[in-house]
């Protein structure tokens, strides 16, 4: 008893601790997903800094040993879509983010990274393409999926399934083989990845 | 796995120091608060 008297309080609990740490491996992944809604990068980290002290002020609420990757994916796209309500400007940025990248590839000093892909997926309405980010990239299965998104397993596939078709019709439609190589490739890629990803689910 | 390297090129990027910056100040604003 004596020594929990002598405990400083500046000392930080353990759960936080265990809590942070866990927060701190995340960090990458909610930049990721952050980066697919938002399509510029500063935004992008705007919104995983956003969401990254939301949860750590929701750290009580947070039951140690369940899936805080879902919590906090969970956590950064219900900001993301408060703050596209808030802004009526956000539908414009989010057109001006894919009009940008579609410019960055004519520029030759555009960063390596900047792909069709990355193109593409700008293009599609924010829930089809977070649905297929989800699924297809972020590792997570249908139902988890659908508990991130706050809608039924049979709209998250719904949404999937679309956002398939409207990449293929942006890729198979876009000036995007200046390789040479045929963006059919690349979508029969994408496709069988996704496929295999929600397979195995 | 195109749609994955594209999410893994920024999961794999360095972490903007920022973000833990936030972590610490948040940290130490709660231990303030005993």
């Amino acid at each position: 008893m004596a020594e929990n008297l002598q405990r400083s309080s500046a000392e930080p609990r353990p759960d936080d601790e265990a809590f942070k740490r866990e927060l701190v491996q995340l960090i990458p992944h909610l930049r990721a997903f952050a980066r697919t809604l938002c399509g510029d990068p500063a935004a992008a980290d705007d919104l995983a800094q956003d969401a990254m002290m939301k949860a750590w002020d929701a750290r009580a609420s947070f039951q140690m040993g369940t899936n805080m990757k879902a919590w906090t994916f969970m956590i950064l796209r219900n900001q993301f879509y408060s703050e596209k309500r808030r802004s009526w400007r956000q539908s414009q940025l989010d057109q001006e983010a894919a009009e940008r990248t579609l410019v960055a590839v004519d520029d030759p000093e555009a960063p390596v990274a900047l792909d069709e892909l990355r193109q593409g997926l700008a293009m599609l309405p924010p829930e089809q393409r977070e649905a297929l980010i989800l699924v297809g990239a972020g590792g997570f299965a249908y139902e988890e999926a659908a508990e991130i998104c706050g809608c039924a397993v049979g709209t998250v596939k719904s949404r999937v399934s679309r956002a398939r078709r409207a990449l293929h019709g942006i890729l198979e439609g876009g000036n995007y083989d200046r390789d040479g190589e045929p963006a059919s490739e690349a979508m029969r890629s994408i496709l069988a990845d996704a496929e295999r990803l929600s397979s195995v689910r | 796995m195109r749609l994955r390297q594209m999410f893994d090129q920024v999961v794999n990027e360095d972490v903007p120091d920022e973000f833990l910056d936030i972590l610490r100040r948040a940290d130490s604003r709660a231990a303030e608060k005993g």
